[in-house]
This record gives C-alpha cells, sequence and structure tokens, in this order.
C-alpha cells in the first residue's frame, strides 16, 4: 500500500468513526464539561444507572425491539419463502418491491401514514404501535437476508426430502427452516438493531407512557449535552456492535 | 398374468415454453430390472427421471409405477425413491439420521433395526454419528444409497450415481452397484451420459437423443445393431462407409454397391428401402478381416497395445478405417491389403 492510500484509508475511516471514538472517550471523563478532559472516572454510568426516566425508556426500547423483530422475522421469512420457493406466481415482481419497498421508503413518510392510520382505527398509540411501525420496515431487510440464504441452498435437498416421504410441512420443519436459521437469527439481530436506534418513526407513533430511549436521549441533548448522554450513547453503540457482529457472523456460517 | 410393469411411461411430453424436453416417450421396465438411459447432457433423461420421481409435471402422457398410475401424485405419495446426483445429504443431520428419515412412522426399534442392516448392507458400520461433511466422496455416495433403498421402493432412480466419483473408485462401485441391485430384486433406473458405464451395468439400455428415445435393448444387441449411426458411434468405435443399396433379397442381409465393389450385411430394418437408397454400413474394428476376400486398402499405422493389434487403414478414396485384431502377423504399415468381413457383423444404417 502507497503512503497515499494508507493516508486515504486512515482519513476516510476517520471521518467515520472518530466521532464514535470521542463520544465514547469523552463518555469516560471525570469533568462535567463535555469539551474538557478532567482524568478518567466511571461515575457517569453510574450516574446512569441512577436516573429512573431513562433506564424506563431503555426497557421500553428492550421491549419494542424484542416485539418488532419477532414480527418482522417472521413474516420477512414467509416472504422469503414465497419469493424463493414459488415459482413465477402472478404479481410476484409486485410482490418484490412491496415487501423491500418499506427499506427505502422515508421514515418521515412512514411515521406520518402510519400514525394516520392508526388514528384513522383507533388504535392506542404506545409500545404496541411502536412496534408494529418498526416491523413494517424490518421485515424487508430479514426478508432481504432470509432469501439470499434460500437461494443459495441446493433445491435438491429439499426435493431428497420430499422423496423419502416428508410432506411439504415436514420438509419445512426438519430440511428448510433447520439450514435456514443462521440467516433467520442474522435477519432477527437485524432487525432488533434496527428498532433499537430507531428515532424519527418512533417519535411519529409513541404514546403519552412510551418513550424509547433514542427519543429520552434526544429530548436531553436538547436540553444539553451532558456526559451521561455519551455513557448511555457509548452503551448503545456497543450493544449495536455486538448485535451487528453476531448478524454478519451467522451470515458466514456454512450449512450447520 | 404377468406382474405389472415396474414402470410404464406413456406418450410422455414435457415443454419448457417453446423447448420440448422429451417428445412424446414410451416405455416398460420389467420387475428387477436394471435399465440404463443413456445419451449427452440436455437429452431429456433427467427431466424424464424427474417426472417419475414427481419433481415435474408432465406436459402429456401418463407414468404408471407398480400398475398404479402415479402421474397427479406428489412426490411424497410416490412407491419411488431417487438417488441424486449431489447425493443431496442432509447437512445438518447425521449418518443415522439421513439414512433413517425416509422411514418415519415405523417403530422406534424397527427403525434403527433397518438403519442398522441398512449400515452393514453399505459397509459404513461406525459411521453413524457422522456429519456428512466429515465423509469422503465414496462414504457418502453409500449413505445417499442406503437413504434411497430404506423404504424399499418399487423402483429407484438413480442420476449420474457415480458421477463424482474418480475412476479407479467408480470401476468398484459399478460392481457393488450391480451386486446389490441383484440382491435387492428392486428395478433400478440409472441415468448416465457414459456408454461404458451403462453397458457395465444395465440388463438393458436406452438411448435418448433430443427427448426420444432411439433405441432400447440389451448391451450387446445395441452394440452388435445400432439403429443409427448416432447409437454405433456412441458405444464404441466403428468403421462407416458409404454406399447404395443393391436389389432387395429374401436372405437376412442385403447388397451394398460402394465405390469399391459390393459387400454383404445384415439388413436392419433396411430391407424394404428401395434400391439405390444412400446408406452406410457399420463394422466394429474387431470384425474387419485383413488379406481376404474384400475391398483393397493401405496400411497407415500399426500399434501394437499388449493383447491386440490396432491398424489404421484407408480406402482408395481415402475413407479412413480401424482395425483391431490379435497380436500377430498381418499387413505391415504402408503395405496394401484388402478389408473384408462376415456379413452378420456388419449392418447397415440409413445415411
Amino acid at each position: 500500500m502507497s503512503g497515499v492510500t494508507r493516508a486515504a484509508l486512515v482519513l476516510g475511516l476517520g471521518f467515520l468513526y472518530a466521532p464514535i471514538l470521542v463520544l465514547v472517550a469523552y463518555s469516560f471523563n471525570a469533568s462535567s464539561l463535555v469539551t474538557v478532559w478532567g482524568g478518567f472516572s466511571t461515575k457517569w454510568y453510574a450516574a446512569l444507572f441512577a436516573d429512573a426516566p431513562l433506564i424506563a425508556a431503555a426497557w421500553v426500547s428492550l421491549r419494542v425491539a424484542l416485539l418488532a423483530s419477532v414480527i418482522a422475522t417472521a413474516l420477512g421469512t414467509l416472504a422469503a419463502l414465497a419469493l424463493e420457493r414459488h415459482g413465477r406466481f402472478r404479481g410476484r415482481s409486485l410482490f418484490t418491491g412491496l415487501v423491500y419497498g418499506p427499506m427505502v421508503m422515508p421514515e418521515v413518510m412512514i411515521g406520518l401514514s402510519l400514525l394516520l392510520l392508526f388514528i384513522g382505527i383507533g388504535l392506542d398509540r404506545g409500545l404496541l404501535t411502536i412496534a408494529i411501525a418498526h416491523a413494517t420496515f424490518c421485515t424487508g431487510f430479514v426478508a432481504v437476508v432470509v432469501s439470499a440464504r434460500l437461494r443459495g441452498l441446493d433445491r435438491s435437498l429439499e426435493e431428497a426430502a420430499a422423496d423419502l416421504g416428508a410432506g411439504p410441512l415436514r420438509v419445512l420443519a426438519t430440511i428448510t427452516l433447520p439450514l435456514l436459521a443462521p440467516a433467520i437469527a442474522a435477519g432477527a439481530l437485524l432487525a432488533f438493531t434496527l428498532s433499537l436506534d430507531d428515532l424519527v418513526i418512533a417519535s411519529f407513533v409513541s404514546g403519552p407512557g412510551a418513550t424509547t430511549l433514542p427519543m429520552r436521549l434526544y429530548s436531553q441533548v436538547r436540553l444539553g449535552v451532558n456526559p451521561e448522554i455519551n455513557a448511555a450513547s457509548t452503551l448503545l453503540v456497543a450493544l449495536v456492535s455486538v448485535a451487528v457482529l453476531g448478524a454478519s457472523w451467522l451470515t458466514a456460517q456454512r450449512g450447520e | 398374468m404377468a406382474p405389472a410393469p415396474s414402470l410404464r411411461v406413456r406418450g410422455l411430453v414435457k415443454r419448457f415454453g417453446s423447448f420440448v424436453a422429451v417428445d412424446g416417450l414410451d416405455l416398460a421396465l420389467t420387475p428387477g430390472e436394471f435399465f440404463c438411459l443413456l445419451g449427452p447432457s440436455g437429452c431429456g433423461k433427467s427431466t424424464l427421471l424427474r417426472m417419475v420421481a414427481g419433481f415435474e409435471t408432465p406436459t402429456e402422457g401418463t407414468i404408471e409405477v407398480a400398475g398404479a398410475d402415479v402421474t397427479g401424485l406428489p412426490p411424497h405419495r410416490r412407491p419411488v425413491n431417487m438417488m441424486f446426483q449431489s447425493y443431496a445429504l442432509f447437512p445438518h443431520m447425521s449418518v443415522v439420521a439421513n439414512i433413517g428419515y425416509g422411514l418415519k412412522g415405523l417403530p422406534k426399534a424397527k427403525t434403527e433395526a433397518r438403519v442398522a442392516e441398512l449400515l452393514r448392507l453399505v459397509r459404513l458400520e461406525g459411521f453413524q454419528d457422522r456429519r456428512p461433511d466429515t465423509l469422503s466422496g465414496g462414504q457418502r455416495q453409500r449413505v445417499a444409497l442406503a437413504r434411497a433403498i430404506a423404504r424399499e421402493p418399487a423402483l429407484l432412480l438413480l442420476d449420474e450415481p457415480l458421477g463424482a466419483l474418480d475412476r479407479g473408485l467408480r470401476e468398484e462401485t459399478q460392481g457393488e452397484l450391480r451386486g446389490l441391485q441383484r440382491r435387492l430384486g428392486t428395478s433400478f433406473v440409472v441415468v448416465t451420459h457414459d456408454p461404458e458405464e451403462a453397458m457395465m451395468l444395465a440388463d438393458r439400455i436406452g438411448v435418448m437423443e433430443r427427448g426420444r428415445l432411439v433405441q432400447v435393448g440389451p448391451p450387446a444387441e445395441l452394440y452388435r445393431r445400432p439403429v443409427s449411426r448416432y447409437v454405433a458411434g456412441l458405444l464404441g468405435d466403428v468403421n462407416l462407409i458409404s454406399g447404395h443399396l443393391g436389389p432387395p433379397g429374401a436372405e437376412d442381409t442385403r447388397e451394398v454397391v460402394t465405390a469399391h465393389g459390393a459387400v454383404r450385411a445384415a439388413a436392419n430394418g433396411v430391407d424394404t428401402a428401395a434400391e439405390g437408397t444412400a446408406v452406410v454400413v457399420a463394422i466394429r474394428p474387431e470384425s474387419l478381416i485383413l488379406g481376404g476376400d474384400g475391398l483393397p486398402a493401405t496400411v497407415e499405422e500399426t500399434t501394437f497395445l499388449g493383447d491386440r493389434v490396432r491398424r489404421l487403414l484407408h480406402l482408395a478414396d481415402g475413407t479412413p478405417l480401424r482395425a483391431s485384431g490379435p497380436p500377430g502377423s498381418g499387413p505391415e504399415r504402408g503395405t496394401g491389403t484388402t478389408v473384408g468381413f462376415d456379413p452378420a457383423d456388419a449392418v447397415i444404417l440409413p445415411d
């Protein structure tokens, strides 16, 4: 690698990750001034766990993410099976677009349209509506991950099972799903992560009792940044990193 | 009454869009028969196999297995099992779980006894808990075979069963497969593109070309009495001498007038064709007799191969000929000779 490409790489990665590293470093700052280094300390983490509204928001986020990822994983897996294992049915292209669409739709639009829907059908806004809203755009991500795996899966494995007397449901339960398990788990982790750090859609469809962690952090930042926010963000970054690494590790797994 | 054929196919057609993969096929297999479908890739042999197994729906025609119409049945309801070219072993299951997969519904003790019996049959005792990816190619092939015969199918389909094995192992496995089929008494249908393999394994061979069965018969019949140049060339070296049909006669043989003189060969279905029709005479290298009555030829090359001698000759018009015979005296390189043959060893084919 020449000096120029090396410098370009460092600059590029620095541009992407330096702000996060600074944030992580300042979460261990003993000073209460965000921009002045006052020595190493973990006191903001202690303060964080004593901050009841923040902990409550974290619990809401976790519950929303869990519920949303379960719904998205189920729907996304079914969508992938329909796309990859049911041949060229009528409206297949349209269906593909409809499944993948919410991934690229502006979040403001998803949030607003769902808000109008929930008001229209009289569904009280809260934890459930956030989870449903998150599931709508996470489904597409799960479908992408699972259908990629399904495409690479040797069709003759399912045919061999059918040939040995297994009906469609037994083939699905004993062959297709076990072989898809790593991709399904990766999709679930991805959905969990996406739900965990969403702010825009959650802001539209949440109700009085349901404030997610990103919403809580955002509202605090508007009153001024304190090191406690840095600590909370660091934990969030760590959690998301673990989930994403886990997802990519699962995706790289072979048939086992 | 004779037992129902293990497989009967009537008027089978399969079209993919405008492409005709299988084009009006009829076939009946006697129970316990070892049948080979032979043909180049794309001739429709695998499509035929997949229709019998139930993975493709025929466009037209019917399929009967052991006397029962299975045309409309899904794969899991057919008394047929298939061994896949890729073996299709379930990677997340042990050898025992793979072999026992088709035995669901049997009591546990019976399943275990049957799997143990199958492991013995394919000589894989001690491998029961291994995963497929820890096995060698030959071992995987045997697991696939054991799994396919576990349900005692009326008919076993094998798609290029030896295609993934290397040469030495392949010959050994051919013998084993043949022995296994005799012991089980199950009808086997093997798809292969290797003529030698087909001749070694099969009771009867069906040669497929562009979706049709062009000839069906025992290996020796296909070798000695091919119906076309394609079949003749597929099953081994063959010499072709072109000419025109002579006058029809009452005998089994008929005269063919070549540029070098008249010869006689087995009529082989062209006995009613008009005099003067363009034909070729096909003779195997080992049936050419050098130095007797016959057509004048020149020896171009002589190759000593230990158990036999191969000679490359040509007729006056340049038609190349190959002769194969026992080592010993014979015309040398560069000398003139004559080539003849017993009319029963040669066959007339449409040009």
